[in-house]
């Protein structure tokens, strides 16, 4: 995963779905040219049936989970019910004791 | 069975075969009754389709070609070049679904399809085992086209239907979530994508360690897309394939 979209360090649940947001719209989209960055996405935008995010973008949506949380994901949560929309990731995988800070 | 010949597959005996007839009969009688027309495919396959279906970028590792070992030119019969074969159009089937595909491509479908078939697959697997992982093997599919809503609720039917013959195969089971054996790293996203929509559900049975012994495969659009199969209203036909591995279930069946 190149620097331009290592995920931000948060503080807070709402902060890490603002970066993740951010992540999305941003290097996530430079990167994968599928994505549509005139699309607005909040916290509750189904990510998969839209199309914001696909099978090139889940390698980096997944990347900026584990690199956030310092967590790898098990295979037994990927799973719609915590990935289908960025409120579902930020509930599901992050944790104040295990926010990293640079 | 009858093991050590071949190695790709073991021989079978008149009653090993009737033992793999008797369960495939059960689910051809299952794809009936949901109104399935019944079709033999070949086991060569074009490359053309594999390839509008992008089979060999997803599986290269396994797809296996009818290739010779010579060409003829000028009356000539060229001189074979050992480990380097010529490749034809033509390939051994990976599976039975992708002729359905290829028979009903370029159309417009009226109403609903369910075609289903035997076959004989090839798959070019690492390591084999009679009755786990086999070179060649045979396979029931039920190849189901039609709209999202009736694909939905024909797999929540599907469900049933298997762990019904599998209760009665004594081979009862347990649906779990899985993932195709893409060839990886270059397609970890679309095996992630696969777990995380749910695409393909597997009944594993717990007496060989989760032994997959039937798979739904929901594939959305895909096909009808590669294949232009739509519906009367224009859009890509919607797919779903139930496969079940015949020389699994025989060979730990009671």
């Amino acid at each position: 995963m190149s620097d331009s979209i290592a995920p931000a360090h948060a503080g807070t649940r709402e902060a890490f779905a603002a970066a993740l947001i951010a992540f999305i719209r941003g290097p996530l989209f430079a990167r994968h040219g599928a994505a549509r960055p005139s699309m607005d996405i909040d916290a509750s935008t189904p990510l998969f049936e839209t199309g914001i995010i696909d099978s090139l973008g889940i390698i980096d949506l997944l990347a900026f989970v584990e690199t956030a949380t310092g967590r790898p994901v098990p295979m037994r949560r990927v799973d719609m019910r915590f990935f289908g929309t960025v409120d579902r990731i930020s509930r599901a995988f992050w944790k104040e004791q295990e926010t990293h800070q640079p | 069975m009858t093991a050590g010949y071949p190695r790709s597959a073991p021989a079978r005996s008149r009653d090993e075969l009737n033992t793999l007839d008797r369960i495939d009969a059960r689910v051809r009688d299952l794809a009936v009754s949901i109104g399935a027309r019944e079709m033999q495919y070949p086991a060569l396959i074009a490359r053309e389709v594999l390839e509008r279906a992008e089979y060999p970028q997803a599986f290269p590792h396994l797809l296996m070609s009818a290739s010779r070992i010579a060409l003829v030119e000028d009356g000539d019969i060229g001189q074979p070049v050992p480990g380097d074969p010529v490749m034809t159009d033509w390939c051994l089937s990976p599976a039975v679904c992708y002729h359905t595909y290829a028979q009903l491509a370029r159309r417009v479908l009226e109403a609903p399809v369910v075609i289903t078939a035997r076959g004989r697959c090839f798959r070019a697997e690492r390591e084999s085992a009679p009755g786990v992982r086999q070179i060649e093997f045979e396979m029931r599919e039920i190849v189901l086209l039609g709209a999202p809503a009736w694909i939905d609720a024909s797999a929540e039917m599907a469900r049933l239907a298997i762990e019904t013959v599998g209760g009665e195969s004594g081979l009862s089971g347990d649906w779990e979530v899985a993932e195709d054996p893409f060839f990886l790293p270059a397609a970890a996203g679309k095996a992630l994508m696969q777990r995380l929509l749910k695409v393909k559900l597997e009944y594993q049975w717990p007496g060989a360690g989760g032994l997959a012994l039937a798979s739904i495969n929901r594939h959305g659009p895909f096909f009808g897309q590669r294949f232009d199969i739509a519906t009367p209203d224009g859009a890509p036909v919607h797919t779903m394939c139930i496969a079940v591995g015949l020389d699994r279930w025989a060979h730990h069946a009671p």
